[in-house]
């Protein structure tokens, strides 16, 4: 409590002075009253201003005190010259935001995690041939004849999930008239109590609606999806759209949170994999198939395990194929097969945009490392018009961190105001680059939300931008001697 | 809070203890209050006294308020608090273990 009355204290300072001095003057007047000598009385008390910033210290926290001072006095120094101010402040703005866009796009497309349960223990079964002609054949397909047995294989040790590609398709709430696209993805029935996920409204799927080809025709819409184009209406539950010759029926809308597992695309709508028409053809490969491994299970004897089911489904396939060169047969089953880390989603839009994003990230720091030490220059420069001013600081006492933190205080200004600008420009730019990135009937959406990894980037932005142009200015003020002062003024008289 | 030296923790007790005996007193009245009560032996400077004073009511020690007194003069008197109370206990007690201690020296040596 008494840490908190004095730093209540800071902020109303001349009050204070104000009580302090009304003590002791009552003290001194108590005095005279009792038979002293007005001057002796005076002059016991010593010094007063001495005393009552004694008191003063006591009372509140001396260095915050003198961080409000200077922070009163940074503002003015920035409002004194305001065209520098703004140039450094706008081309900061511009080098701070381009970088929070950068990191934004970044964030969101490769480094965070997905928003599901344990998503460091997610993989994602990859598939490798050496044979020549086979490399186009290679990558994340999978059969579900295939998923059925891996699965079995893996049973108690990891959970196998198929998720397909979220692709558009036409589909239609009324009248065949009355087509619309939507992003549509086939999920195993399993996957959202696997991920943890929890409903918005009504239900989400679960194993047994994920049992026999064809027969469970529900859908669970993504919160976007549901918000986009019902404006989060309760009333879409039970509701029917037509895809195709099926009639589904909405149960359930996902948690606002999860938007697939592929960046770049969000899921408008989910649907059970039994309805899809290549369920139980064993050569189409048409999803991905994820292992969530159970906590404490080593990836290497699963991948082991899929492996193995993997190499005897090829033989089988390789005996029933017909008319391919023994090459082609040898490719077939010489896949090697692999799990890759998939905590932070798979899709193509990562693979293809991921090196052009990093170097795109590293061009804006490299950016904002410039106007950080043109600003440097310019503070630097607005410091040495100054060193008369430190130098008088320095003669009645000012210690060398105190004038360093009177420079880096008025930077601090600077930073936040470009940094509060150029948030402000990231906050319109990243969706913008987003939307540019596929053609326009196709956008690419990327879940860009401004959270604290965006707010704390931000902030750790700010205040390594300050120290950059700000040290070595305050730095170079603070180096300032007395004795320039009066060199100075003896050069300059009349000043004195 | 760190140990404090044998003066100022001096001052503090005798302040506390005035305090303990007579509420509600102003700095000045304090300051009278230690002169007489020691007949004349201990002095306190006001330049040590109105921080002693600051400095234990941010500590809790001691509660201030302002007052009118009777001559329509404001003044600024100082009270014990629970806390307060506490502290010179320990205070007493510390100084009769320096006492004591001392006192075996200088039999002693």
């Amino acid at each position: 409590m008494s840490f908190w009355s004095r730093m209540a204290n800071v902020l109303r300072g001349r009050s204070l002075n104000r009580q302090i001095d009304e003590e002791l003057q009552s003290h001194i007047a108590e005095a005279i009253e009792q038979g002293r000598d007005p001057a002796e009385a005076r002059r016991a008390f010593g010094f007063a201003l001495r005393l009552r910033e004694e008191s003063r210290d006591v009372k509140l926290i001396p260095w915050l005190d003198s961080l409000r001072a200077d922070t009163v006095f940074g503002w003015r120094q920035l409002a004194k010259s305001k065209v520098t101010s703004m140039a450094a402040m706008l081309s900061l703005a511009l080098g701070i935001g381009a970088c929070t866009s950068a990191f934004r796009l970044i964030d969101a497309l490769l480094l965070r995690p997905l928003p599901i349960a344990g998503p460091e223990r997610l993989y994602v079964i990859s598939r490798r041939s050496s044979a020549p002609g086979w490399k186009a054949r290679a990558g994340e397909g999978c059969e579900y004849p295939l998923f059925r047995q891996m699965r079995a294989a893996v049973k108690g040790q990891a959970e196998l999930i198929a998720i397909a590609g979220a692709w558009p398709a036409d589909l239609t709430y009324g009248s065949q008239q009355e087509m619309e696209k939507a992003r549509w993805n086939y999920v195993s029935g399993w996957m959202f109590g696997s991920f943890g996920l929890r409903p918005a409204l009504g239900r989400l799927f679960t194993e047994n609606d994920d049992l026999k080809p064809g027969a469970h025709p529900y859908a669970v819409l993504s919160h976007d999806y549901w918000t986009r184009r019902f404006g989060q209406d309760p009333n879409v539950i039970g509701r029917a759209f037509r895809m195709g010759s099926d009639l589904y029926t909405i149960v359930g809308v996902a948690e606002e949170r999860f938007t697939g597992t592929e960046p770049g695309t969000v899921t408008d709508i989910f649907v059970p994999t039994m309805m899809n028409a290549s369920v139980d053809k064993p050569q189409t490969s048409w999803f991905r198939a994820f292992a969530l491994l159970q906590p404490g299970v080593a990836a290497g004897p699963v991948r082991d395990r899929l492996h193995a089911t993997f190499h005897a489904y090829q033989e089988e396939r390789a005996k029933h194929t017909v008319g391919w060169s023994k090459q082609a047969l040898d490719g077939l089953v010489n896949m090697t097969l692999s799990l890759e880390p998939a905590a932070t989603g798979v899709s193509s839009m990562k693979k293809n945009y991921g090196t052009s994003l990093t170097a795109l990230g590293v061009l804006v720091a490299l950016v904002l490392l410039i106007a950080s030490a043109n600003v440097a220059n310019l503070m630097t420069a607005q410091a040495a018009a100054r060193a008369r001013e430190m130098a008088l600081r320095v003669s009645i006492g000012a210690g060398r961190w105190r004038l360093v933190q009177l420079v880096l205080v008025e930077s601090a200004w600077l930073a936040l105001f470009a940094s509060a600008i150029g948030g402000a420009f990231a906050w319109w730019s990243a969706p913008l680059v987003v939307s540019r990135i596929n053609p326009p009937d196709n956008p690419a959406r990327l879940f860009l939300p401004g959270d604290w990894r965006v707010l704390g980037f931000g902030l750790a932005l700010a205040l390594g931008v300050t120290l950059l142009f700000g040290l070595a200015p305050a730095l170079r003020a603070s180096a300032v001697q007395p004795a320039r002062s009066r060199a100075e003024r003896t050069r300059t008289p009349g000043a004195a | 809070m760190s140990k404090p030296d044998s003066l100022q923790g001096t001052l503090d007790l005798l302040v506390l203890k005035i305090l303990s005996r007579r509420p509600r007193l102003h700095g000045y009245a304090i300051m009278r209050a230690v002169q007489d009560m020691s007949d004349k032996v201990l002095l306190v400077e006001e330049g040590s006294l109105y921080p002693a004073l600051h400095r234990m009511e941010e500590a809790g020690w001691i509660r201030a308020e302002w007052i009118t007194k009777d001559t329509g003069r404001r003044a600024r008197v100082y009270q014990l608090t629970a806390a307060g109370k506490k502290q010179l206990t320990a205070e007493e007690s510390r100084w009769q273990a320096v006492i004591s201690a001392v006192n075996h020296v200088l039999r002693t040596v």
